[in-house]
């Protein structure tokens, strides 16, 4: 997958990766941690198809499986093209902080 | 769930997807279900509305693909809608009979990506006061507020992010116990959450 195709990836992809930037985790586990600090509860085939792409990206990959089920962890270019999308999304709030300020002075 | 109706839900993957990840998608059905994270209704929509998406990937490209994806994207529609309707929302907090009607509408942002702004319109009965927490996409969060003038009201309320899908959406089953704070987040996938906390106790002067 492209850059540019993932570039235009869901929000449940980066939810996933942030989910991901400090250690794997099992399905299970990223869905309770998603819901925690996002308060969005993805359903089990909405994460599996999420996981796929972003597995098929390059930017997760499945660690051996543990009591049968697999931890993922976010590779160095998931760590990379989270880094990017994040910092975009903060420069666009920063602007529009701004200007909310600027408009309510 | 039922073994059979899971096993029939996941035979509706594409073969690849379901070689590698039908194990693991089964396991974490049953687990979520068993600890009562979702419904089996719930589960069967996202499985099914899953495995459409996964066959729109599988045939994008092809002369059929149209079609397909069509159809996937029907089926994820219909599915979404089902799943708002019955479980997008929840209310937690204080369990009270359904007894009034709590609108949500989310206004702004036309596309998934960044707008300056939302507002987040809350319409409560009877009425009240609480937060709206609006949240970017990601761990940004920025909190807005919301009071509630009268009963039947709409307050809007701004918050400076986006990362937000436009939609209207409405709870017809939630209860608002009066003069209950309300908090409403605005997820990254447009839903609201909606959580009751307990009314703050009035502080009632010694002496």
């Amino acid at each position: 997958m492209t850059k540019d195709a993932m570039r235009g990836s869901s929000d449940r992809s980066i939810l996933i990766l942030t989910s991901l930037a400090d250690e794997p985790k099992h399905g299970y586990a990223l869905i309770k941690d998603i819901e925690g600090f996002a308060g969005v509860k993805l359903g089990p085939g909405t994460l599996y198809s999420a996981l796929a792409k972003l597995e098929q990206g390059g930017l997760v990959e499945a660690l051996p499986a543990e009591d049968r089920r697999h931890p993922y962890r976010i590779t160095a270019a998931g760590l990379a093209f989270l880094r990017e999308r994040l910092t975009e999304s903060a420069r666009i709030a920063e602007v529009g902080l701004r200007r909310i300020a600027v408009a309510s002075s | 769930m039922n073994r059979h109706l899971l096993r029939g839900l996941l035979a509706m993957y594409p073969r690849t997807f379901r070689d590698r990840y039908g194990a693991e998608l089964a396991r974490l059905t049953d687990e979520l279900i068993s600890a009562g994270e979702i419904t089996p209704l719930l589960a069967v929509l996202n499985l099914a509305g899953g495995a459409a998406l996964e066959w729109g990937r599988v045939l994008t490209g092809s002369r059929r693909a149209a079609l397909a994806v069509s159809a996937a994207a029907v089926m994820a529609a219909a599915g979404s809608l089902v799943v708002a309707a019955v479980g997008l929302f929840y209310v937690a907090g204080h369990a009270q009979p359904p007894s009034k009607a709590v609108s949500v509408r989310i206004v702004g942002a036309p596309a998934a990506i960044a707008l300056p702004a939302v507002s987040c319109a809350v319409k409560v009965t009877p009425a009240g006061q609480g937060s709206v927490q609006f949240i970017v996409g990601i761990p940004a969060s920025k909190p807005g507020q919301v009071a509630v003038s009268k009963p039947g009201h709409v307050a809007a309320a701004v918050a400076p992010v986006a990362v937000l899908l436009p939609g209207t959406l409405s709870i017809q089953s939630g209860s608002l116990p009066s003069q209950v704070p309300v908090s409403v987040r605005v997820g990254s996938a447009g839903q609201c959450v909606i959580k009751l906390s307990p009314p703050p106790r009035p502080v009632v002067p010694k002496g």
